[in-house]
């Protein structure tokens, strides 16, 4: 691992959640919403403009696109099932078999391009940088995730969760202004089952597409010489 | 010229001024003049039947958010009454409402947004700066339908040899995952192919150039920097002060003095660009139906 790697996850790890906290203690909690946007927009941009910078195998590049279009494709077969998606389960997948950085691009790609099915909104950025960095830790620890099963579905489990909570957080203080705080706790027992069923089926998923798909990219990564 | 025939970059301008702007400030004047507008806008867009059925979507949405606010934020110098021995107060029952309306706002600029910048539109903006996403975009558009028509291909021949054909949710469920997975394992195989053709044709040997049909005309000049020239107007005086509205711990006075009108009249005019831009169009439409 090189200083430049181990720069951009201090970056994406530290700098980010430590940017939004002191936002959040100088300015209070009305400026958690425009903070957030700012600093997601920020990263995927300096993110996007590192790949562009970059020569990258075209194999890999079209490997992400097939999984961004399944994932999109997922999120429409599985919408008369409320809360079961396998979104997350093949970002995840992508990334551990396909290092980090495509793992971020398809997270990100996968809630643009789907907002052009389901419309935009201030929330597309944010989903844009939850389901990037979901997929960018997920590479980064794909060692362990990649040799455990049981590590690869507490890793979705927990993502899964992660994601649910923080669109609601934030989209709890973006329609409530200030009041957030006591709101926020009911918001989440509400949703709470909501939340359970969207992280248990993140880890089924995991559970049932691991040995396909997962398989299927170390297939191809092993046939054709493609190094990540 | 409307905005859906305009320059892409045209739009985009409008569009991220016109979000920072409604993001702006607290003032109840700046966001009631910004719903009013959208609304009209989305009328003239989508049709008076779209039009009712999403008041039939956002009017409760609006009551919901704005009645959430005072059972939950007790903050405030004016308390109305008691609910379970905690003050509704008025500033925080107003507060509701506006969040209702800013909200609302937002959401309906976000659904005309949908609507004028379009799937190619956002990939020719991009063309030019990040050429790589525009290209993975494009595919993924492509993707998307032709792995909609493998899953049911595969489905139908599922469903032919007699394997999850009950009616039950949780067999059309296994069915559904168990297709997914065998698409999405041959579209992976396939794929290799397709950036082997990609890399026998040159792809990445050089600058990639694009062709596309939109001209920035003089009109897109006039009007972005229209756009440009109001949203900086609006931005100085909100420098100097002007919006900041608040409406804890004690409503704001709203006052009409002159840099105030000044300010509401810039951003009337503002979101009313796109507005009087489809009049026209529309007028001019009718007239030329009229001459044949």
């Amino acid at each position: 691992m090189n200083i430049k790697k181990i720069l951009s996850y201090c970056m994406l790890l530290v700098l980010i959640p430590a940017v939004i906290v002191i936002a959040f203690v100088a300015f209070g909690a009305s400026s958690f919403v425009p903070v957030s946007i700012a600093v997601a927009l920020i990263s995927v941009c300096a993110f996007i403009v590192r790949f562009e910078r970059e020569k990258s195998d075209i194999r890999v590049v079209v490997i992400i696109t097939v999984m961004v279009a399944m994932a999109i494709l997922g999120r429409v077969v599985f919408s008369p099932f409320p809360g079961i998606k396998p979104v997350s389960a093949i970002i995840i997948l992508c990334a551990v078999y396909m290092g980090s950085e495509a793992g971020f691009l398809t997270g990100a790609l996968t809630a643009a391009v789907s907002n052009f099915y389901f419309g935009h909104g201030p929330w597309t950025v944010l989903q844009m940088f939850v389901w990037g960095l979901i997929g960018f830790i997920a590479g980064a620890l794909s060692k362990p995730l990649s040799k455990s099963r049981v590590l690869l579905c507490v890793y979705g489990f927990v993502s899964g969760a992660v994601f649910s909570l923080f669109m609601d957080v934030w989209t709890v203080l973006w329609m409530s202004g200030d009041a957030a705080y006591e709101g926020y706790g009911k918001t989440v027992m509400y949703a709470f089952g909501f939340t359970a069923l969207y992280s248990v089926s993140n880890a089924v998923f995991l559970l049932l597409l691991n040995k396909p798909v997962g398989g299927t990219l170390k297939r191809l990564k092993i046939k054709y010489g493609i190094e990540i | 010229m409307n905005l859906k025939t305009a320059h892409p970059f045209t739009a985009l301008v409008f569009f991220t001024l016109a979000g920072i702007l409604s993001m702006l400030t607290k003032d109840p004047i700046f966001s009631l003049t910004a719903l009013i507008f959208v609304m009209l806008y989305s009328l003239l867009l989508f049709g008076i039947r779209e039009w009712l059925s999403d008041i039939a979507f956002y009017l409760p949405l609006f009551l919901m958010i704005s009645v959430i606010n005072p059972m939950f934020s007790h903050n405030g110098m004016t308390p109305l009454f008691f609910l379970n021995g905690n003050p509704v107060t008025l500033e925080a029952v107003i507060y509701g409402v506006f969040i209702g309306v800013f909200v609302i706002a937002i959401l309906y600029l976000c659904k005309c947004f949908t609507e004028i910048m379009t799937g190619d539109k956002i990939l020719f903006l991009l063309g030019n700066i990040a050429p790589k996403i525009a290209l993975m975009i494009s595919m993924i558009l492509r993707f998307v339908p032709l792995f909609k028509e493998r899953y049911k291909k595969a489905s139908d021949a599922q469903k032919a040899l007699g394997v999850y054909s009950s009616e039950s949710r949780t067999d059309r469920l296994k069915c559904a995952a168990e297709v997914f997975s065998a698409v999405i394992s041959q579209s992976l195989e396939r794929s290799v192919e397709v950036s082997a053709s990609m890399r026998s044709r040159g792809y990445g040997a050089g600058k990639r150039s694009s062709y596309s049909l939109f001209r920035f005309t003089r009109a897109d000049a006039l009007l972005t920097s229209a756009c440009i020239l109001i949203f900086a107007l609006i931005f100085i005086s909100y420098l100097f002060g002007v919006l900041s509205f608040d409406f804890y711990p004690r409503i704001s006075d709203l006052s009409f003095d002159l840099p105030h009108i000044l300010t509401y009249g810039a951003y009337a005019v503002f979101m009313l660009i796109p507005v009087a831009l489809e009049i026209k169009e529309n007028l001019k439409w009718k007239y030329l139906i009229s001459k044949i």
